[in-house]
């Protein structure tokens, strides 16, 4: 009978457990909780306490819901399970945390095939996975190991060594970290080759005949040829070891030397200019040099380290869209980069146009929602212009997608983020951008409900400031509904007896204004202003 | 060397025999390697052209007139070295006689009137050789006191003046030189004061003569006193009062700025005393733009318009052509004059607008202004006339614009002349624009706006205006022209070549109008029918566009095509490698394929290429250096 999990835990885990749910987003806390349970488990064995065993499993399952891309610790809860005798759990967890990451990990398949390697007898399921993990990160540059796993379970659970020799030609051409090492065992298994027809392990019988005119099932000398052959292949391997050596080296000099941080870092942590900069032109010779499936590992790669950096999540959505028109993939991306992301605008710009694009109007509403409450149901309070106004042509957007009248709602944020004045950045931007959605607010609209609105409130911030009204002169002039006439006695009669007492700055807009488009009535206007 | 100084040099050199050449090759160098910006240089050739003078005590002619030609050069350029002057002056005596020397001394004040020295000079040698010549001479005097009588050092003039007056005994002069100089902070304002007391003591009786009383004098005095005082702690700060090549300390400068902030700002000091004090601090600090922008912004505070003119146009001829804030100060000033000394200002603002345009032959805003001026003036539409003459004159200013736009293109002479002569390569895309606008904005004929677009867009002139193709983006925008939009944005970076920051603008801008110009449905129907698979979508490509204006939607089938093209480039713009490649990888094919006959023997590519050093290609020399 298991102890009460009240009488294993004390208060210490009250403390922590608080300052998980208080500040779920430090990761040291969750480091803290989870070493503190390890301990009350330890030695983990088949006998750990159930109920503490599923308090350790929920908390690595929230701290995942955080952290998504802690390699480390999705090792460190399956191998809990594998230590418990839990083998199917086990398998499950690696698969999720492989998931967690596209299948796309170099550390969780070498730990998940290690442990594999133990577990499963049957050949052909083993071997599944191994291609499987081939398939996402064969092309890896560190994936050395990977490859002397697979050719050793090769070695032992199969009979013949054309599977293994197959393996090892394709891992010839791989420009990873330990090519040499292949090469070697590659020319001892070229010195082991004892008779002609062993030979055709290494490359197919017509190729032998035609490029090395060697005759397996020929009457001539065996001797001879088996000498000539080796020797030929020795060459190939000679020349390949040299192509693999140039990628390598190239590859090594001018990026992965500069690439020091290959897991995933809490929020805290800043990542080298250098280290970014290096990624970024890494990633830019991926694409332009070739092979997709190396491109998108190194993408994945490059999401471990600068998951805090928009640039990584908007270059790997790009390259999806571009290359691939793979819409869903990119959404999904930017969907985990708006997570994982310090700054989130562009993401979130970018998303909600796939969103658009894929017709998700549901995960857009969503989305918003969720944008809404985090700031607290006033979006229109942020700092981050950029995210404001995105925000803003979005709602537009969308509004009409509910064939509701988007212009009240928007015209009432509006206000509002106007209000603020010099409190907060861009307004002229957002004055500016206004003044030429014509579908939306025509120029009586405008009028009435913001430029009349800043004058009848005294805004100052507006009425001193050349830009407003220059941007309100413009309006009336752009207005396609007016005859020419009618624009320009109106903004002579209307508008500039409105500034010509104001501040010498207010008087600049429309000084410029008729410079541009009336200088006829610049000595109205002067005389106005006496 | 400019062609103007090879200009003077030759000039110099004219007609000299070979045999005075060849004795003088010193000096000949010295002529022909002068380097006009530096003192020690210019002093050289002056120097040199002295000892000639020793050397030959009767020369010819044309020696003389070399000798000549090299100080009229040297003063030519910089009027205000005084020495040079002074210098010239003693030369021609030697080689021309006195009327000569004379005739060069009354040109020193002309080229640099606010030399106290170069006056003194002229005003001795009239006394001492044309004495008989009262009223010139007296003239003289009386231009000179204006000119320098309030220099801080000018008792030297003032001792002068009072001497020729008391020779001529002319006591009413007398008095009226007294009345002026004890209001004048003067080093020696005290000497004055005496002399003045005693001159009053002794006609005290004529009751002709406005003498002020004693109490009087001694008012007025100790109010020139406490000016001196006020100006001591300036004028002791002054260590180069004269002109010369070269930058100024800071200190002497910072000394200048106080003190014409001080006379500016006090209410002691009369605005011929300012006047006086901003004429003597532009003699060491000719060149400094700022002191003249203080000038004339404190003579256009007079409302004088002519002095601020003379004022302005002194400033712009001697002021370096690189500071620009002299020259559009006084384009305002002269626009802002059109109100109401339009006769005077007229002509000048359009000649002034013509030469600037020469000068600088990139900056449009000389054509704006001339146009706008011309709108104004030549096809002034008052509001209050009829509508239909209003109309009237709008269309006759676009039929004015394009009249001009197509004599340029054609270089036909039937142009307004004036207005031709403004226009160059640059500045043609300033009248387009204008047509553009007339027609569009204020004729509201769309169809005749689009025809001029689609015809101007071709012209060369117009390929990177950025001014241009943002009216173009506003006209397209403004008829909410999404067809148009969205080939504009295409064309960006590729046809059309403006700045890439304006790319950036353009491209975030659009996809803000798109957004909340466009129907979602009608989005959506897009979508469906295929459009943005070839064509780029506002909602998702544009952002590509941003910092890559070259950027084109890439076609996924020809997507291999590409990806060979940059294969070469390793991220490394300029370095080119045929790099050693197998032409047969296996790399991506799954080992599974491998299951019943092994992979082939690799087959290379560029082997060789192993050991060679990567080539450069200098895109720098071939692109831009050599581009022309």
């Amino acid at each position: 009978m298991d102890d009460n999990l009240d009488e294993l835990l004390d208060d210490k885990f009250d403390v922590l457990s608080l300052n998980v749910s208080q500040s779920p987003m430090a990761l040291s806390n969750w480091e803290n909780l989870l070493n503190y349970l390890l301990e009350k488990a330890s030695p983990v064995c088949k006998n750990i306490n159930k109920q503490l065993l599923e308090l350790i499993r929920q908390t690595y399952d929230s701290l995942f819901a955080y952290f998504p891309l802690l390699e480390n610790y999705s090792v460190d809860c399956a191998l809990l399970e594998y230590k418990i005798g839990n083998v199917k759990a086990m398998h499950s967890t690696f698969t999720a945390a492989l998931q967690r990451h596209n299948n796309s990990s170099l550390l969780l398949w070498i730990e998940y095939l290690k442990l594999c390697n133990e577990v499963v007898v049957n050949k052909k399921q083993l071997f599944r996975k191994y291609e499987l993990a081939e398939s996402y990160i064969g092309l890896h540059f560190y994936s050395g190991e990977f490859w002397e796993l697979y050719l050793e379970q090769i070695k032992l659970r199969c009979v013949g060594r054309q599977r293994y020799l197959a393996v090892l030609r394709k891992v010839l051409e791989i420009p990873t970290y330990s090519y040499s090492k292949f090469f070697g065992i590659w020319l001892r298994a070229v010195d082991d080759v004892k008779d002609v027809k062993q030979l055709t392990l290494m490359a197919p019988e017509k190729e032998l005949n035609r490029k090395i005119k060697i005759r397996i099932r020929g009457r001539e000398r065996k001797g001879p040829q088996l000498q000539e052959g080796k020797k030929a292949l020795r060459k190939y391997t000679k020349e390949l070891y040299m192509v693999t050596q140039h990628r390598v080296l190239e590859i090594y000099n001018l990026f992965e030397s500069n690439i020091k941080t290959h897991y995933y870092c809490s929020a805290e942590i800043l990542i080298e200019k250098s280290e970014i900069s290096a990624w970024w032109k890494y990633l830019d010779y991926c694409d332009q040099n070739g092979i997709d499936q190396l491109t998108h590992l190194n993408f994945q790669r490059a999401l471990l380290p600068l998951a805090h950096y928009e640039m990584v999540w908007l270059k790997f959505a790009a390259w999806l869209i571009q290359d691939f028109q793979d819409y869903i993939t990119a959404k999904n991306v930017l969907s985990l980069g708006l997570q994982l992301s310090h700054r989130k605008s562009k993401i979130l710009d970018k998303l909600c146009g796939l969103l658009v694009k894929l017709g998700k109007q549901d995960e857009l509403q969503l989305l918003f929602k969720q944008i809404q409450s985090a700031f607290n149901d006033k979006i229109e309070e942020t700092d981050d212009f950029e995210l404001f106004m995105d925000y803003f042509d979005f709602t537009i957007f969308v509004e009409k997608w509910n064939h509701r009248n988007g212009a009240d709602v928007a015209l009432k944020v509006l206000r509002k983020r106007l209000s603020y004045g010099s409190n907060k950045s861009g307004q002229e931007e957002l004055l500016h951008s206004v003044c030429q959605m014509y579908a939306l607010f025509p120029r009586k609209l405008l009028e009435e409900q913001i430029f009349r609105l800043i004058i009848d409130e005294n805004w100052l911030y507006y009425l001193d400031s050349a830009k407003f009204w220059y941007e309100y002169c413009n309006r009336i002039w752009v207005d396609r509904e007016t005859s020419y006439l009618e624009k320009r006695r109106y903004v002579v009669e209307h508008i500039m007896p409105l500034v010509c007492k104001r501040s010498d700055s207010a008087k600049k807009g429309i000084e410029s204004f008729c410079e541009n488009y009336m200088p006829e009535d610049l000595d109205a206007w002067y005389d106005m202003c006496g | 060397m400019s062609s103007r100084t090879e200009e003077e040099c030759s000039n110099v050199l004219r007609n000299l025999d070979v045999g005075f050449l060849k004795d003088n090759d010193e000096w000949v160098n010295i002529v022909k390697h002068v380097d006009w910006e530096h003192i020690g240089s210019v002093d050289a050739l002056i120097k040199s052209t002295e000892q000639l003078v020793l050397k030959y005590t009767s020369p010819n002619q044309t020696i003389k007139n070399s000798i000549q030609k090299v100080f009229e050069n040297a003063l030519a350029r910089y009027p205000l070295l005084f020495g040079y002057w002074k210098r010239f002056t003693a030369v021609q005596y030697q080689l021309q006689g006195l009327k000569s020397s004379l005739d060069v001394l009354s040109r020193a004040v002309d080229a640099f009137p606010h030399s106290l020295e170069l006056w003194c000079d002229y005003l001795n040698v009239l006394i001492a050789n044309n004495s008989h010549e009262v009223d010139k001479i007296r003239i003289n005097f009386q231009i000179a006191k204006d000119l320098v009588g309030y220099q801080f050092l000018s008792h030297v003039f003032w001792d002068r003046f009072i001497e020729f007056e008391r020779s001529q005994q002319r006591l009413d002069n007398l008095v009226a030189i007294y009345k002026t100089v004890s209001r004048i902070p003067l080093h020696q304002y005290s000497k004055y004061y005496t002399a003045y007391k005693t001159f009053a003591h002794d006609n005290a009786e004529n009751n002709e003569l406005p003498v002020d009383s004693e109490e009087e004098i001694n008012v007025i005095f100790a109010n020139t006193q406490s000016l001196v005082n006020s100006v001591w702690k300036f004028e002791s700060q002054i260590s180069q009062g004269y002109f010369n090549l070269g930058p100024l300390p800071q200190n002497e400068l910072d000394n200048w700025e106080n003190y014409v902030s001080f006379a500016v700002e006090s209410k002691t000091v009369s605005p011929k005393l300012t006047i006086s004090i901003f004429e003597r601090c532009l003699i060491p600090c000719q060149y400094y733009e700022h002191f003249w922008l203080r000038y004339t912004s404190w003579v256009e505070s007079l409302d004088d318009f002519d002095a601020t003119l003379e004022i302005f146009q002194r400033g712009i001829g001697v002021v370096p052509a690189s500071q620009r804030k002299l020259r559009q100060r006084y384009l305002v000033f002269l626009k802002s004059s059109l109100r109401v000394h339009k006769d005077k200002a007229l002509d000048t603002y359009f000649l002034t607008l013509a030469e600037f345009s020469r000068k600088y032959p990139h900056d449009g805003s000389f054509l704006m202004d001339f146009l706008n001026v011309v709108k104004q003036i030549e096809f002034g539409s008052s509001l209050s006339v009829a509508d239909q003459e209003i109309l009237k004159q709008q269309r006759a200013f676009a039929g004015y614009l394009e009249k001009n736009v197509r004599a340029y293109i054609r270089k036909s002479k039937n142009g307004d002349s004036r207005l031709q002569n403004l226009l160059n390569e640059n500045t043609l895309p300033v009248l387009v624009i204008s047509l553009l606008k007339v027609n569009f904005f204020n004729l509201d004929d769309t169809a005749q706006t689009r025809a001029f677009l689609s015809e101007f867009e071709k012209l060369p002139q117009l390929k990177s205006s950025t001014s241009f193709w943002l009216l173009y983006y506003k006209i397209l925008k403004n008829t909410v022209d999404l067809n148009g939009l969205e080939s504009f944005v295409n064309r960006l970076g590729n046809e059309i070549q403006i700045p890439v920051l304006m790319i950036n603008d353009v491209v975030s801008d659009f996809k803000s109008f798109f957004m909340t110009n466009v129907k979602l449905r009608d989005y959506e129907q897009e979508v469906y029918d295929g459009r943005y698979t070839i064509g780029i979508d506002p909602l998702l490509d544009l952002d590509f566009k941003v910092n890559d204006p070259l950027w084109v939607k890439r076609d996924t089938s020809k997507g291999i095509e590409k990806v060979k093209k940059d294969k070469k480039d390793n991220g490394h713009p300029g370095l080119y490698l045929e790099k050693p490649i197998v032409s047969n990888s296996i790399m991506d094919s799954h080992t599974k394929r491998f299951a019943n006959t092994p992979p082939s023997l690799p087959t290379f590519k560029n082997l060789e290429k192993v050991n060679k050093v990567a080539v450069y290609k200098d895109f720098f020399n071939t692109d831009f250096l050599h581009s022309g």
